[in-house]
């Protein structure tokens, strides 16, 4: 493992060429550019929002911030997932022509999602700023809840991108798994709505420290519960040892599959 | 053959650093994958029935190798007998099932000129992302770019996306940045048959100064005449072994006869 990590070392030059030219990819080839890779994600945020608070007669101000403090750390989760699982095969005419340690393309994946992610936090502070949210000093935890979540998203890219090596259908298992997934996170409804006899099955969804880690801050304005952070922090970490651990194991085989 | 003496000179003449390459009982296995292995949906299939999904056969096997600083090696052989496979294990893309390669100094393969340029970006862009992936700093590629515009008389084309390129400028865009670097140990695949006529002469005398700057060079080709006119020494691979080994005219000789005698 102390290999593959110095070798992705020794490539961070190329790492970051390659980030560099995927955001511009991203971002600049349509004139809106910045705008649509957003647009699509705050379209469903606001039909969510509208729909749910007038079915549940929720409170919108409140209901809203709440609902777009889990759905920013899930669409990152999400997105990353998908483009991490895509990286490795879309990039195979590096991986068959050339040697380059192929962790550097879901880890890619995974930067370039970071950026959407610090977009998220802009429109955040807009979306506060309209509603009349009051700005917790619980917020300044914000920066440690975005790093284990992609100390985790790390982890799970690795993962993603080596089954889709291997199994080129992986990712429509994946996009479904991805779909139900997101109903049984406790986004669009508070975890307090799950009936109790159901509650300790939903603890086991290793994205609900993360969650949580962005709920309490934004919406609550309360520090995450320090047993949330130790969970988080084990889950990020031992996914992103799982992923490195079989990544490094399996990436000579790749280019037999790619 | 006066002009291979010379180049052979030169090469150890301008040798500061050695560079090595060691190749001992290396044998490469090939998998022919079909669907049924490549996918979730193949493999559950497959373990219903008993067909095997996977056929596997050696490209290389039992090679050993020692090439040492100041050699320009030239690899010979039939189509399928193992060439572009042997260079693609030195440079680390695929790893042996058997044996080791070792190698002194930073292996640069060229191998495929075009393949790993991206038709999205500029000439400009590629460059930059040309270098990450051979290990130059970004400050070096600047330092190349005025004469790679030169070379490739691209002009207004350099700050325009690959894709609104001719194959021809494509081939010049890579032709140039393959030849700016500065290989310990270089790997040729076919790369001095691109363009046309007027290009490859201008080509030629790049390669050669590439060669040149090269510690220890492999080049896999099917042209005999350039091979031993560059090489000092030879190889002939059949079946995925090494079938000669000796001086160009010796393993020339040897490869013809052997192509006459079928």
């Amino acid at each position: 493992m102390r290999d593959g990590i110095k070798a992705i070392w020794e490539y961070r030059g190329f790492f970051a060429q390659f980030v560099n030219q995927q955001l511009r990819l991203r971002y600049q080839s349509s004139v809106l550019g910045f705008v649509w890779t957003l647009l699509n994600p705050l379209l469903i945020y606001a039909s969510f929002c509208v729909i749910f608070s007038l079915i549940n007669h929720w409170d919108l101000k409140g209901y809203g911030i709440y609902f777009f403090s889990g759905y920013m750390a899930w669409t990152f989760f999400a997105t990353a997932s998908m483009m991490g699982a895509d990286s490795v095969v879309a990039n195979g005419s590096y991986v068959t022509r050339i040697y380059v340690p192929k962790a550097v393309f879901p880890l890619a994946a995974v930067a370039v999602s970071l950026v959407d992610l610090l977009a998220s936090f802009a429109i955040l502070a807009v979306l506060m700023l309209v509603l009349g949210a009051g700005f917790s000093p619980a917020l300044l935890i914000l920066p440690v809840s975005a790093l284990l979540l992609t100390v985790f998203v790390c982890g799970v890219c690795l993962l993603t991108s080596m089954w889709t090596v291997f199994l080129r259908d992986f990712r429509h298992l994946l996009s479904s798994l991805l779909f139900i997934w997101f109903f049984f996170c406790p986004i669009l409804y508070r975890f307090s709505v799950v009936p109790s006899a159901a509650q300790r099955y939903f603890e086991w969804n290793p994205m609900l420290p993360f969650l949580r880690l962005f709920q309490k801050p934004i919406s609550a304005g309360m520090w995450p519960a320090g047993s949330d952070l130790a969970a988080g922090a084990a889950i990020a970490v031992g996914t992103a040892i799982l992923g490195c651990v079989l990544f490094f194991r399996s990436e000579s085989r790749f280019y037999y599959y790619v | 053959m006066p002009q291979t003496i010379e180049l052979a000179k030169n090469l150890q003449r301008s040798d500061e650093a050695t560079s090595a390459l060691q190749l001992s009982g290396v044998g490469v296995r090939y998998r022919l994958l079909t669907d049924r292995s490549r996918t979730l949906k193949g493999r559950l299939l497959s373990a219903l029935s008993s067909q095997p999904a996977e056929a596997e056969f050696w490209a290389l096997r039992n090679v050993d190798l020692a090439v040492e600083s100041g050699q320009v090696l030239g690899i010979v052989g039939a189509n399928g007998s193992g060439k572009s496979t042997m260079l693609r294990v030195i440079s680390r893309i695929i790893e042996p099932a058997e044996g080791s390669v070792r190698t002194t100094g930073r292996v640069t393969p060229i191998l495929d000129l075009t393949s790993t340029l991206n038709p999205e970006f500029s000439g400009r862009d590629n460059a930059f992302l040309f270098g990450a992936l051979h290990g130059v700093t970004r400050a070096l590629v600047e330092d190349w770019i005025p004469r790679i515009i030169e070379f490739t008389e691209l002009g207004p084309f350099f700050d325009v996306p690959l894709k609104a390129y001719s194959s021809g400028m494509i081939a010049r865009l890579a032709f140039a940045l393959s030849t700016q670097l500065s290989p310990d140990i270089l790997l040729l695949d076919e790369v001095l048959s691109v363009g046309d006529e007027q290009f490859q002469r201008k080509s030629y005398f790049r390669v050669r100064k590439l060669i040149d700057k090269g510690n220890l060079v492999l080049i896999v080709s099917h042209n005999l005449a350039m091979l031993e006119q560059i090489c000092n020494r030879m190889i002939l691979l059949g079946g995925g072994t090494i079938v000669a080994d000796g001086t160009p005219a010796k393993v020339v000789a040897e490869y013809r006869r052997r192509v006459d005698r079928q």
